[in-house]
């Protein structure tokens, strides 16, 4: 199996401690569902932002693909941050369009597929999409991309039930075995189904890095147990 | 195929006694073809790996067949299907006999109250 | 080349409607003064002086948009997730401003000639000092090239701005490295070139070393050599800026 994404001896440090990390390292592989579990402010978000090459290591390395994370990680990294990818001038079309002019590995078709099956209106201006509109549209993007990682930062955090059963279905039909699926989250229960293994982060280190089966025969726990008893730890 | 899952138990077991228990059961017969690894992952909503392993599990243990290019399929080994009723049969007995034991009863009280309870569905069932 | 003319498009969208809003504005207010004489009997002469002035907030406002363009992107997602150099980044916003500014004057020129065609005055927008083909020449390029180096000199201030770690220092790095670098780069200029920033007014004296007339002359080894010790101070600035951009600039 091939190494997708690789962090070694991260940190980063902040004024204050909140989203800071501290030597954090892990391996993650070709073909698994990896769930990056931690509370708000843990240092998920800036390990993501760190892969997709947003935010640069105060030390350490971190690697896509074994390419050092730049320019050329990123057309390999498709990511969903938490903030809008489009621009406000933008309807739903022109965002397509948008990925389609900058990332030679986004399939159009599937895209124009994966927004109906969303109901998202391609006619409709970004700027008007509801939040839950708005994470359908930008997961939707995300994953028409062929890419070797992909990084959904908090993909259920504000929809319904229903967009939530979408996303999880989404997420599944078009899984890859060459690539790599990071999400992070702090709804454990929700979709711990889905993962292959979890990464727990807690005040910037890495507490646990586990396949999800392994820790349901050994603690006889689920992940979301498992992740609350860590978490009480502190 | 729908089921419910104990999040607190490997998922993979949980599938695969699903599976042995539909087999029993009839709903998937002998010689039957299986739902691809992402066709039941998309349908339980499951991680495709874990999937894929009950898959191999169900392999190892005879219950399932891969035929090269054409899919996955319930073996027709009446034998095979006969086992797994054995083997769940089994553990459903161990529970009930330990849970009689428990209750105080011996061997011999625990025989004659199942032949009773037997004979009564029996009778029930006749009538 | 192909990544910066999508960036290009992609700038180009975000600011158009901005764009054509002021330009449709500035015609309309041009457009009055031209007909303000005929219509309000206004004093041409004054009403000239004025509309020409006006000319300078287009100016102002191309390095504006040059400057937010190039800020936003810096900060937008949607620029700093796709796989292209920084330097189109960079670049982008200055050749479409450099588009504007080069028309500019063209417009100014084209804009005058109608004025004295529809005032029936007799402006000369080129200064009768100035007016030699290598002059007029030399103040395009110098009126090009100010405002050109103004804004890569604004860009670099805001990258490094962007790159300062503690990010409520970020801006005050960003304000002293802009003045640091006029500084500097003038010192040096004085310094090689004794340029003292005249406008080389050359006096024509007559035998008894009265002054007849100033004869100015742009086209002269200072402004090369000035312009040229830019170029370095701009390549270096752009060079640092896809460094910081590709390597340490935080969101």
């Amino acid at each position: 199996m091939s190494s997708i994404l690789k962090l070694t001896s991260v940190s980063k440090r902040y004024t204050s401690s909140r989203n800071a990390l501290h030597n954090v390292s892990f391996d993650l592989q070709a073909g698994k569902v990896v769930g990056l579990l931690g509370s708000n402010g843990s240092g998920k978000s800036t390990i993501m932002k760190m892969a997709a090459g947003l935010l640069q290591p105060t030390s350490g390395t971190v690697s896509v693909t074994g390419i050092p994370v730049g320019t050329a990680s990123k057309a390999v990294t498709s990511f969903m941050p938490d903030r809008p990818m489009t621009e406000s001038w933008m309807r739903v079309k022109d965002a397509v369009l948008f990925y389609q002019d900058f990332f030679s590995d986004f399939d159009k078709v599937k895209a124009t597929e994966m927004l109906r099956f969303m109901n998202v209106n391609e006619d409709e201006r970004v700027g008007a999409l509801s939040k839950g509109m708005s994470e359908r549209l930008h997961l939707s993007l995300a994953l028409s991309r062929n890419a070797k990682l992909y990084l959904l930062d908090e993909p259920i955090g504000g929809v319904d039930l229903v967009a939530r059963d979408k996303i999880l279905d989404a997420i599944l039909q078009y899984y890859s075995e060459e690539s790599c699926l990071v999400v992070s989250t702090h709804l454990v229960s929700d979709i711990e189904r889905i993962f292959d293994e979890v990464v727990f982060i807690r005040n910037g280190s890495v507490v646990l890095h586990e396949e999800v089966e392994t820790i349901r025969m050994k603690y006889g726990k689920s992940v979301e147990e498992k992740f609350k008893e860590v978490y009480a730890e502190s | 195929m729908t089921m419910e899952f104990d999040n607190n138990q490997p998922i993979y077991l949980q599938i695969m006694n699903h599976m042995k228990r539909q087999i029993i059961v009839g709903k998937l017969k002998p010689g039957d073809k299986i739902d691809s690894v992402r066709e039941l992952a998309a349908e339980l909503q499951i991680n495709p790996n874990t999937i894929q392993r009950t898959f191999q599990e169900l392999e190892r243990e005879g219950i399932v067949e891969t035929r090269r290019g054409l899919g996955r399929y319930v073996t027709s080994e009446e034998s095979t299907i006969m086992s797994i009723k054995k083997e769940m049969a089994g553990e459903l007995l161990d529970r009930f006999v330990i849970g009689m034991r428990e209750l105080g009863f011996e061997s011999k009280d625990i025989i004659t109250i199942v032949s009773e309870a037997v004979s009564e569905k029996d009778k029930k069932g006749s009538e | 080349m192909n990544n910066l003319l999508k960036i290009m498009k992609y700038d180009w969208k975000r600011n158009n409607v901005a764009f054509t809003t002021f330009t449709a504005v500035f015609a309309i207010v041009q457009l009055f003064l031209l007909f303000s004489h005929s219509l309000l009997n206004w004093n041409a002469n004054i009403v000239y002086i004025f509309s020409s002035v006006g000319f300078i907030v287009p100016v102002s406002m191309i390095v504006v948009f040059m400057c937010k363009t190039y800020a936003a992107n810096l900060s937008s997602y949607s620029r700093r997730l796709i796989p292209v150099s920084g330097g189109w980044t960079i670049a982008s916003p200055l050749v479409l401003g450099s588009i504007a500014l080069i028309l500019l004057p063209f417009v100014f020129y084209g804009y005058s000639e109608l004025y004295n065609a529809v005032t029936g005055s007799n402006f000369h927008v080129l200064n009768p000092i100035v007016d030699s083909l290598s002059n007029v020449a030399a103040a395009l390029i110098i009126y090009f090239w100010t405002l050109l180096f103004l804004t890569i000199a604004i860009q670099f201030s805001i990258t490094l701005a962007k790159s300062v770690s503690i990010k409520k220092l970020g801006p005050w790095v960003g304000i002293a490295a802009f003045f640091i670098i006029q500084m500097v780069v003038s010192w040096i200029d004085n310094l090689l070139f004794d340029n003292d920033g005249s406008f080389n007014f050359v006096a024509e004296t007559d035998s008894a070393a009265n002054v007849i007339s100033y004869q100015v002359q742009l086209w002269n080894a200072q402004l090369w050599g000035s312009a040229i010790l830019q170029a370095v101070v701009a390549a270096i600035m752009f060079y640092t800026m896809v460094k910081l951009l590709n390597k340490r600039v935080q969101l």
